[in-house]
């Protein structure tokens, strides 16, 4: 399998555009010759989405990355939109900045391809989403003309926000070419708390009764067992079999030095806790954010993403575990954002889509939804990985038809067949 | 398409019923206008529907009869968005103001569009939670009105406009579907509809409720006032205030020409002299706070601060408060009144165009005074004049045009926060291109093919308009 391999598919050629014009003259020919774009950022999240019904080029946007104006005193950067996340980081730290986006697949996930698969992280509900710091952007839509919705402000209501729409589109309105970001300063600490629990309804249980509002956390999250072994195994961190509530503390050096232990004190029911601080609690983080890039490699992964009420995340954790359990999954919760994953390496393609299915209709009676993120062909022609996005279905295909008028981009890889 | 009004009111009269439908001219000549004072035309009927069911009903029939809606909720639109730009009816969505559901778990209240703002602090306060967007207009606004301009207010900086605070909403279209959008469940797959509507003004759909992200009050605050006789320090100031890790409840700054009207209209308030006063608001755990107040201080120190301090008392705090709010009645020392500008900038360059602002006055001969949100880069500039007085009112529409300009040459935005409406409509083309703006319309189409919903906002006129 190449490096653009999708869904069993080759694309027939392979473009690397350095600027917009030479964006805009792929789409045109595109647009003439009746051929079909799949837009590759880090090639990290190529497996979200139907089978493509064209795939004939596949434009990288790896030439148009890098920072092209880092204003650190009015807290924001422009970036290509093939700018890595962790390059970003990087840049940022250096004047104690960063982007509060926690999105997996860090090493290789690119901004704009955050931003087309809206890809958040733990502390989504603390900090926002990726939509939410979007202050400008450039964009060649499917059509191939260039649109400029560059701004540098964090307050502007002139027009419509085209610049944040694009926002979870997966590539299917346009080439995103630039993007204008607010930033955040980094917190003076940072600690994280595990806690160990033998059954998830203890660590759950722990979790959703966590005095909250006495401390200054950014994220909490359970890992199902084999998330936790597998910390163990990458981060020496004693694990054995255990479920593991993790809270991440950030804000001045002795407060979080205080809420820590506060936070340990509050959860004794637990087998054991620990608290880390510095360079494990970041790479802690690390791990936890990209849990789906740390997963084994090879075999026929299903990685599915389950949004509910966080309220009703115990339940739907619970269930998750249930209906996968013959397939062993490994699933994990961002608690705050009733946002959890579950992922299993390989199955009987009919009992999978069962057990999809079922998870599905279980999430959707709580208000929620279920997206498969990744799948075997196989299993993409017996489900449908999205779900049923409801009235909304009839303006999302206008707004299509708008941007990408014959379905030049990702075509039939999205919502409803867009 | 021919415009049918009868038929159209007879057929909302019999659907919603004669008290829902009020057509006499004592009710309907208040809604000609709103807070922008901008006479409209005078609309058919003001239908103010109880329920989701009816909003539907009243958007179907207008869009099959062809009659434009102005959506409204309290008319506090300072742009004319409210203000009917051709005969139609308005809908008012006041009779849509109830709670229905706190759900403290899911940090989330569910409310119809049409409740005022400010009702739902009474709910959220006493289980320690608070809605952050808080317009000065809080008291009046609508939900609605605050998602349709995405509002924002002093408490912004920290925890963002209406958008960051809104997790889902129902939206009826003028085909009488009604589609959520959102949710408690965050993130759901799916084009990102939400993002066009705030800010929208009315002219995709009608709000008609909303899912709002609760913020748990903080334990402590502290209130500091720091006067600067050199605004680039006070700018220096905010910058270092917000790199250091704290990020001020509020932070806002009261220029030079507003400090000097305020000094005749109440002199005691604040330092005389001044070329900027801030006033800063930290807050967090108890434990802290101080802290963060003295890191406050010694940054303001650092950067050449003529006086700093902490409020001492409620009372002290709420007089610089006042001093703030009073900016806009002071400027009545200079004229009976004056156009109130909504403007954004870049942070850092919050000085310099300050700067190029006070050259403008020169030029045209008026005050422009203004006070800013400094920590979001958003401010608003007072352009006091008499309107009785012709010259003096093309001086201050001059000078306007003028700061327009600069704002948008500074990378900025002719609105941060009260929007384009009718006023400021025919300045869209100096912040979008043709093709922009272009856009914008067809995505308006999808939402809106007839052009029903609050037609002439937002875009400029076209030719033969
Ligand atoms: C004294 C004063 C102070 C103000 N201070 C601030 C401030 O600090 N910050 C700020 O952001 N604004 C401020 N404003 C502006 C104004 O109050 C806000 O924009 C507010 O959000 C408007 O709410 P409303 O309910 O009055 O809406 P309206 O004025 O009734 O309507 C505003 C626009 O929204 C549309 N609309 C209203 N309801 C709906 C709905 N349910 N669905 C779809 N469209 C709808 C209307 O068609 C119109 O275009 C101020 C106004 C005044 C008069």
């Amino acid at each position: 399998m190449g490096r653009y391999t999708v869904d069993g598919m080759e694309p027939k050629e392979v473009v690397t555009p350095e600027d917009v014009d030479e964006v805009v003259s792929v789409l045109k020919r595109a647009n003439e010759e009746g051929l079909g774009v799949l837009v590759v950022g880090g090639g990290s999240k190529l497996s979200m989405g139907m089978k493509p019904k064209k795939y004939d080029i596949a434009l990288s946007t790896s030439r148009l990355g890098g920072v092209l104006e880092f204003s650190p005193e009015d807290f924001t950067v422009s970036v290509g939109g093939g700018m890595k996340l962790k390059e970003l980081q990087e840049i940022l730290g250096k004047e104690n900045q960063f982007l509060p986006i926690d999105a997996p697949y860090y090493n290789d996930a690119t901004i704009g391809g955050i931003v087309a698969a809206n890809t958040n992280g733990p502390r989504r509900f603390h900090y926002g989403a990726i939509r939410d710091l979007i202050l400008g952007a450039k964009f060649v839509s499917g059509s191939g003309i260039p649109y400029d919705f560059g701004g540098k402000v964090v307050k502007n209501v002139a027009g419509y926000r085209v610049r944040s729409f694009l926002t979870g589109s997966m590539g299917t309105l346009a080439v995103i070419t630039e993007l204008t970001l607010k930033t955040y300063p980094l917190q003076e600490k940072e600690a994280s708390v595990i806690a160990l629990y033998e059954s998830a309804d203890e660590a759950l249980k722990s979790a959703m009764e966590l005095p909250k509002k006495d401390f200054s956390y950014t994220a909490i999250d359970v890992l199902g067992k084999k998330v936790s072994n597998l910390m163990e195994e990458r981060h020496g961190i004693g694990a054995n079999d255990l479920y593991a509530l993790v809270v991440r503390l950030e804000g001045f050096g002795d407060l979080v030095e205080e809420h820590s232990k506060a936070v340990e004190e509050g959860l004794k029911g637990s087998a054991k806790t620990i608290t880390l601080n510095g360079k494990e609690h970041f790479s802690l983080w690390g791990f936890i954010q990209d849990v789906q890039g740390n997963l084994p490699k090879g075999g026929e992964k299903v990685l599915l993403r389950i949004g509910v009420p966080r309220s009703s995340s115990p339940a739907i954790f619970k269930k998750a575990e249930g209906v996968l359990s013959e397939f062993d999954p490994f699933v994990w919760l961002h608690e705050e954002t009733g946002i959890m994953y579950a992922a299993v390496m390989g199955g009987d393609p009919r009992e999978l889509k069962k057990g999809i299915v079922k998870l599905r209709k279980e999430s959707e009676k709580l208000d929620g939804y279920l997206v498969v993120e990744s799948a075997p062909v196989e299993l993409k022609e017996m489900v449908d990985v999205w779900g049923d996005v409801g009235e909304a279905l009839e303006l999302m295909r206008g707004l299509k038809e708008v941007f990408d008028p014959n379905y030049v981009l990702s075509p039939g890889r999205f919502v409803g067949g867009i | 398409m021919e415009l049918e009004p009868e038929r159209a009111l007879d057929r909302l009269v019999r659907e919603l019923g004669k008290e829902k439908v009020l057509t006499g001219l004592d009710e309907t000549l208040v809604y000609e206008t709103d807070s922008s004072n901008l006479m409209g035309e005078m609309p058919l009927a003001i239908v103010t529907p109880t329920s989701v069911e009816e909003v539907s009903k009243v958007l179907k029939i207008c869009d099959e009869e062809g009659v434009p809606i102005v959506p409204r909720g309290s008319g506090t639109d300072l742009m004319g968005g409210a203000v009917p730009a051709s005969r139609g009816i308005i809908l008012s969505l006041s009779k849509l103001n109830r709670v229905l559901d706190l759900d403290l778990e899911d940090s989330c209240v569910v409310v119809e569009s049409g409740i005022i703002t400010a009702s739902l602090s009474e709910v959220l306060m006493e289980h320690g939670f608070f809605y952050a967007p808080d317009p000065s207009s809080k008291d009046v606004c609508t939900i609605g009105g605050n998602i349709a301009h995405n509002a924002g207010g002093p408490h912004c900086l920290k925890y963002g406009v209406t958008s960051n605070n809104v997790l889902g909403m129902e939206v009826v279209l003028p085909s009488g579907k009604v589609v959520k959008l959102g949710g408690k469940a965050l993130d759901p797959p799916g084009y990102d509809l939400q993002s066009l509507f705030y800010g929208s003004e009315g002219t995709l759909g009608v709000v008609t409720k909303a899912y709002l992200k609760l913020t748990r009050v903080p334990e402590s605050r502290r209130t500091l006032l720091a006067a600067f006789k050199d605004i680039e320090d006070a700018g220096r100031a905010v910058s270092e205030i917000i790199g250091s890790g704290i990020i001020p409840g509020a932070l806002e700054l009261i220029d030079k020409a507003s400090l000097d009207s305020l000094a005749v209209y109440s002199p005691d308030r604040f330092p005389k002299g001044m070329d900027a006063v801030l006033i800063i608001e930290v807050e967090g755990y108890e434990k802290v706070i101080d802290r963060m107040a003295e890191r406050v201080v010694e940054i303001c120190k650092k950067n050449n601060v003529s006086l700093v301090k902490v409020a001492e008392s409620e009372e002290e705090r709420e007089s610089w408060w006042k001093g703030r709010e009073e900016t806009t009645g002071a400027l009545g020392i200079y004229a009976p009144t004056f156009l109130d500008e909504d403007v954004s900038v870049p942070r850092s360059k919050i000085p310099e165009t300050l700067r190029r602002l006070y050259e403008i006055a020169k030029a045209y001969n008026v005050i422009i005074a203004s006070v800013a949100h400094i920590g979001d880069g958003n401010f608003h500039p007072a352009i006091p004049f008499d309107p009785k007085d012709e010259d003096s009112k093309m001086r201050a529409f001059a000078a306007e045009r003028e700061l327009l300009k600069v704002c948008v040459e500074m990378g900025g935005s002719i609105t941060g926060e009260h929007g384009v409406g009718l006023s400021k409509k025919e300045f869209m083309s100096w912040m979008y291109g043709e093709r922009e703006l272009e856009l914008m319309k067809r995505i308006k189409k999808v939402f809106d093919p007839k052009g029903i919903l609050n037609p002439g906002k937002v875009f400029p006129s076209e030719k033969g308009d």
